[in-house]
């Protein structure tokens, strides 16, 4: 672990954090968003606990919890969202909810 | 105990929220929920009391808090713009939900916790803070978009709402995570002094990489251009007091953090010469917004639509005053935000919170439909309503003598203060698309005075708490544009604060003279 260097881990976070991002545009089931969304946050995630051990300070580590958290109550709100959308369409699909166009 | 009292406005409006949990599970289950618009709009009037004796004037951090927020004036001013969006929400919600199939008291409860979420996210120093600030203020307004169960286009627009907003989250965050890589701190001022004293032109990757993820988060939440997809959905399918605060007091929070991260963690100059630099992505982002804002406005032909876009075109002229910076006297050469866009953001909050107020008061039972033709002979059937209405409609289109007018005059005429050259033409584009919006706010107009009623013609709901909101608001417009000096001076006060002072041991690390000028 030791002499693995900082842009291996960055690499591993905007990866993560692409592939989260591009997961929330393109698909259109509502429960892959929310999974997408939640990658995106652990990618930020790797890229603090990356940064905190390149530095040799706990600061940023006490921040990943902080954005655990956080993403749990997003969830929590996403999913009952989820629900709620359900019972309108009987779907979970995003490009069925379109009463509205853009 | 100072902290404490300096703490209040933070603390005051989280307990509105408790207090209004607490009366609503003791009230009756069947009991009309109105009054809790009443206290929740009281304790948002202690919490502005609050922010004003104890932040105006003080450029003070409570100590035990130490750099975790800033209690200052730049923070009272834009705590006012929220607390007025919020109360206001409050008041044109009394009889707007129970007219919805709505009437739940957890509304009231969580605009009191979005308000508190807003306050923290305005005022918080340390970016963990913040980011905690705008997931309380977005979580919240999230269920609100979507508090309109019977609706399948009010749960859509809390689903959109939160999947874009969830986005920007990740992307603040981002950006955090990398100021943190490039400075080992979550402290604005701290990487803003990091920033001073190191040479950034060496190393400017992870700033370069940060500042474009902080924009496009931040531009997310004030509907900037490219970010603007979800504001016409989500605006017309919530219920039309949330949107009130959407367009009001989301707005304006975003805007001032921007000015504020923006203008502190990157107050070295040689920041001019990332090969993204800032004034360059906010003009770009400007203008685009102020274009794109105002051709898609005048397709529509929904009046909540027509709002949202024309609340995405004014951000785009404020955008503009976010490039124009001024410069201020000083070794560090940092500069502040524009005087003009503090009273901007002001006259904008006034007439869009009145106009939004007003088209919640239009269509009774669970009514959505908010064509223009919906309205078309408002001006005879409910005369007052549509002179408000015209008021707010011709203040945010920016006639004189309304306070939309003075805001654009004073706007235009500080960012052309800067630069007097160089900024001419995007003033003149300014201008020129206040043109083009005009054309749009006078169609409300029109229908409303010129059409005859269509054939399913508006019916209003009469409430009291709601026409009185709304005179306030259209009196508002026209009190500010009359006699502008002393918002005025507030405003040029105000963003004298909005860069956070950062005490340099140093001299400021300035590029090595072969790098300057490349640009």
């Amino acid at each position: 672990m030791t002499g693995v260097p900082l842009s291996h881990f960055l690499v591993l976070a905007v990866a993560l954090f692409t592939i989260g991002a591009v997961g929330v545009v393109t698909r259109r089931n509502a429960l892959v968003a929310l999974m997408s969304l939640e990658l995106m946050l652990n990618g930020v995630n790797v890229a603090f606990l990356a940064f905190a051990r390149w530095r040799g300070d706990a600061l940023a580590n006490a921040a990943v919890f902080i954005v655990m958290a956080v993403a749990a109550a997003e969830v929590a709100v996403g999913l009952a969202l989820v629900i709620a959308l359900f019972r309108h369409n009987r779907s979970v699909d995003l490009d069925e909810a379109t009463r509205m166009k853009g | 105990m100072k902290d404490l009292l300096m703490l209040s406005p933070i603390w005051l409006s989280a307990m509105t929220g408790i207090l209004v949990l607490v009366i609503d599970l003791l009230s009756a289950r069947k009991a009309p929920r109105g009054f809790l618009g009443y206290v929740t709009a009281a304790g948002f009037a202690a919490t502005g009391i609050a922010a004003v004796h104890y932040w105006n004037g003080s450029a003070l951090e409570a100590p035990f808090l130490t750099g975790m927020l800033a209690l200052d004036g730049f923070g009272a001013f834009f705590a006012l713009l929220i607390l007025l969006s919020g109360a206001a929400a409050a008041l044109f919600a009394i009889d707007y939900l129970p007219q919805h199939g709505s009437d739940r008291g957890e509304y009231y409860a969580l605009m009191a916790f979005s308000v508190c979420g807003a306050l923290v996210f305005l005022t918080a120093v340390d970016l963990i803070t913040m980011f905690l600030g705008l997931e309380i203020m977005s979580l919240s307004v999230y269920i609100m978009a979507a508090m309109k169960q019977s609706s399948a286009r009010s749960t859509e627009a809390g689903m959109k709402y939160f999947i874009l907003g969830g986005l920007a989250s990740a992307f603040l965050l981002f950006g955090i995570a990398f100021l943190y890589g490039a400075t080992g701190s979550l402290n604005m001022v701290e990487i803003g002094r990091y920033f001073l004293e190191h040479d950034p032109t060496r190393d400017y990757l992870f700033p370069q990489v940060a500042m474009i993820l902080l924009v496009a988060a931040l531009g997310f939440k004030v509907a900037a251009v490219p970010f603007h997809m979800w504001t016409p959905d989500v605006y017309d399918g919530a219920p039309t007091p949330v949107t009130v605060f959407m367009a009001g007091a989301v707005k304006a929070v975003g805007f001032a953090v921007l000015a504020r991260l923006l203008l502190t963690v990157y107050q070295n100059p040689a920041f001019d010469e990332m090969p993204v630099s800032i004034p360059g992505l906010l003009l770009t982002l400007s203008i685009l917004t102020m274009f794109v804002g105002n051709i898609l406005g005048i397709v529509q032909t929904n009046v909540k639509r027509i709002l949202a876009y024309s609340s995405i075109t004014h951000a785009g002229y404020l955008l503009l005053g976010g490039y124009a910076t001024m410069g201020v006297a000083g070794s560090s050469g940092a500069s502040v935000l524009n005087d003009g866009v503090p009273f901007y953001l002001l006259t904008y909050v006034v007439s869009t919170v009145g106009a939004f107020g007003i088209v919640s008061l239009l269509g009774s039972r669970g009514e959505e439909d908010m064509s223009l033709d919906h309205i078309a002979g408002l001006g005879r059937r409910h005369p007052v309503l549509a002179a408000l209405m015209l008021v707010c409609v011709l203040s945010l289109a920016g006639v004189p003598p309304l306070a939309g007018f003075m805001g654009k005059f004073f706007l235009f005429r500080e960012v052309l203060a800067v630069d007097p050259n160089g900024n001419l033409p995007w003033v003149v584009i300014a201008v020129l698309n206040s043109f083009i919006a005009a054309y749009y706010y006078l169609r409300i107009a029109v229908y409303m005075y010129f059409r005859e009623p269509g054939r399913e013609p508006v019916s209003a709901i009469r409430g009291v708490p709601g026409y009185v909101c709304a005179g306030i608001a259209a009196l508002l417009s026209i009190w500010i544009g009359l006699f502008p000096a002393r918002y005025i001076a507030a405003s040029q006060e105000v963003s004298r604060d909005s860069a956070l002072v950062i005490a340099t041991t140093g001299d400021v690390a300035r590029p090595a003279a072969s790098r300057s000028g490349k640009r």
